[in-house]
């Protein structure tokens, strides 16, 4: 009997560790749908978690694609934010070759740079205060505006 | 449709490649899972070296020729020595019992190329490697010098090694379109590879076939191998480089059983591909070169035995230089390694110690899989004491000191979040070899024999 008891330990410890796992991964298995060939389908479906918006990437990169190469991105946000991080580093991601500069705001405080003509800026959570400046709105909460045209 | 052939032929280009090199290294027929998966993982050295390298001097449709006529040459030489080599490939499935494996494994293979396509990459799977492979793609296959200075892709790890990357920028060119969807068409080969090696690693160590059948259908339910961050499914690199480790042991591991020069080249090939991969590559090749170091010094001799150390030092002093010569930032992460550093961060001891025991009995990311490798070294300090024994406690020991040691060089603000984010993906890179221990345990006990004493008549005092 003595001989039997390690191979049965382990067979019962497999079994303990088989029936959890493969429950949990056919439930994962069979959650959400497949996901959308495209592009950015990846990047798309977690700024749509964080903005609400499908399909974003698209409409940002045509965005940026119109700045020029050289132009710098600022990109403005609510200091506090958490989900600032996912948002900003998406922008970076989506602008190369163009820097891009993060600026968190206090509460309180107003943003106090400009645009000009090698600088763009992106204002999450945040209203723009140029009124006078072409902006635009890449999604609700996210506001582009634009360097003026040479 | 054009899609899926152009991946096809992508991917083939990858294991020709590999299959290449493999013959070229080995003077025997490599078995069929072991031909598969040294195909791809040496393969995937060879392409991202292929185009860094000839990066240099080449760019767009140029590159992508001349990386695949040298995949091309690679696998005719391979092809040719393969067919001048006597002997009969095995394929594996011999008994009906094999067959039935195949099918168990071939319809759970099926359930991970669903669940990637399921699911959507992660977020260091595109904002620290997808990212780098876009840049690459976009700049005709050439990761861009500027973008190892810009300090505004500084949260992309712009220093981590480019393997991954450059693999992805590979598949990119070949379907003319960066795509996040289609990339990961190739994370399940990984998956395929590791299996494979877990294969025959499990019945070499336990003695058993069945029992490495069934740790292969068992290894991707570790929970955090399909749904977190690091797993097979999310484009990270932890995974792949649990493949490469797990092969790097296995080849070490024989090569000490049967002291062969086939197995001592590819010992030394794919651990030279670990710093390739991860900055923690180099972490896990320092612990298994420095086993390889002692068994290659008492089989062989010291000459060999710093030889082997070579092509791994070269990967990472290469990949230094070139950052240092396109002045890349330093990385981020980390602290310089300093008596003061560590003499200021000791006190995070407690906290390392005590997030590293929460993994241990985190059931959501692990089930009882820790459990299972605590008893299982037990098992095998107990009943396996032998050079094998001793090589996986030490490995599973060096790399979890080492993921441990690092965090007291954190330079996050609040460490405890780094260690939150990354130390499950970084267990996830051992995870092979958590089940490797597990088979040794499974092994027939090697009781140590009692060697009969000697009686003499005319033995003479000592001095």
């Amino acid at each position: 009997m003595r001989r039997h008891l390690y191979p049965i330990t382990w067979a019962v410890l497999f079994l303990i560790f088989a029936g959890h796992t493969v429950r949990r991964f056919w439930k994962d298995v069979k959650r959400g749908g497949i996901d959308t060939i495209s592009s950015n389908s990846s990047i798309d479906r977690s700024l749509e978690g964080f903005l609400h918006v499908p399909g974003l990437s698209g409409t940002l990169s045509r965005a940026f694609a119109q700045l020029p190469a050289d132009c710098k991105i600022i990109f403005v946000y609510p200091y506090a934010d958490d989900k600032l991080d996912f948002v900003g580093l998406a922008i970076g991601y989506l602008t190369w070759p163009r820097t891009v500069e993060k600026v968190g705001v206090q509460s309180g405080e107003t943003f106090s740079g400009k645009v000009s003509e090698k600088v763009a800026l992106v204002f999450y959570q945040l209203p723009p205060p140029f009124p006078g400046e072409s902006r635009q709105a890449l999604a609700p909460n996210l506001v582009l505006v634009e360097p003026p045209k040479r | 449709m054009t899609t899926v052939l152009r991946l096809l032929v992508a991917a083939l280009t990858v294991g020709g490649a590999g299959f290449g090199l493999t013959m070229l290294l080995v003077r025997r027929r490599p078995v069929f899972w072991e031909n598969c998966a040294l195909s791809w993982l040496l393969g995937t050295a060879v392409v991202s070296v292929a185009l860094w390298i000839a990066g240099f001097l080449l760019h767009g449709t140029a590159l992508l020729m001349a990386v695949t006529a040298g995949c091309m040459l690679l696998f005719i030489l391979g092809y040719q020595r393969w067919r001048r080599i006597r002997g009969i490939q095995r394929t594996g499935a011999k008994s009906w019992t094999e067959i039935v494996f195949i099918g168990l494994f071939a319809f759970e293979y099926f359930w991970i190329y669903l669940l990637t396509i399921k699911q959507t990459l992660g977020w260091d799977g595109i904002l620290v490697w997808e990212i780098k492979a876009r840049y690459a793609f976009w700049n005709g296959g050439v990761l861009p010098a500027a973008y190892f200075r810009d300090p505004s892709r500084w949260f992309s790890n712009p220093d981590y090694p480019p393997l991954l990357p450059l693999v992805e920028t590979w598949f990119y060119s070949w379907i003319g379109d960066c795509n996040q969807f289609w990339i990961k068409f190739i994370f399940p080969f990984w998956y395929l590879a590791a299996a494979s090696m877990l294969l025959m690693a499990v019945e070499e160590l336990s003695g058993k076939r069945w029992i490495g059948w069934m740790i292969v259908l068992l290894f991707p339910f570790v929970p955090c191998l399909h749904n977190a961050a690091g797993g097979f499914q999310t484009g990270y690199a932890d995974a792949p480089l649990s493949a490469i480790f797990l092969a790097t042991t296995f080849y070490f591991l024989r090569f000490v059983r049967q002291n062969s020069t086939d197995d001592l080249r590819l010992f030394i090939a794919l651990g030279a591909t670990l710093p390739w991969i991860k900055p923690e590559g180099v972490m896990l090749w320092a612990a298994i070169s420095l086993c390889g170091v002692i068994a290659i010094g008492k089989r062989r001799n010291i000459r060999t035995a710093t030889l082997s150390l070579l092509p791994g030092g070269f990967v990472i002093v290469l990949w230094h230089v070139f950052l240092h010569a396109v002045h890349a930032l330093f990385p981020q992460d980390f602290l310089p390694v300093t008596p003061s550093v560590l003499r200021h961060n000791i006190g995070r001891t407690g906290v390392i110690l005590h997030a590293l025991w929460q993994q241990f009995i985190d059931w959501h990311d692990w089930d009882i899989f820790w459990v299972l490798v605590g008893i299982a070294v037990i098992a095998v300090v107990i009943r396996q004491r032998n050079s094998r024994g001793a090589t996986l406690v030490w490995l599973m020991a060096a790399a979890i000191t080492c993921y441990c040691v690092s965090y007291l060089f954190s330079n996050w603000t609040n460490y405890g979040v780094h260690i939150e984010v990354s130390l499950t993906r970084r267990l996830i890179q051992i995870t092979p070899i958590g089940w490797l221990l597990i088979a040794l345990a499974l092994r027939p006990w090697d009781r140590p024999r009692t060697v009969p004493s000697i009686k003499t008549t005319n033995a003479s005092p000592p001095a």
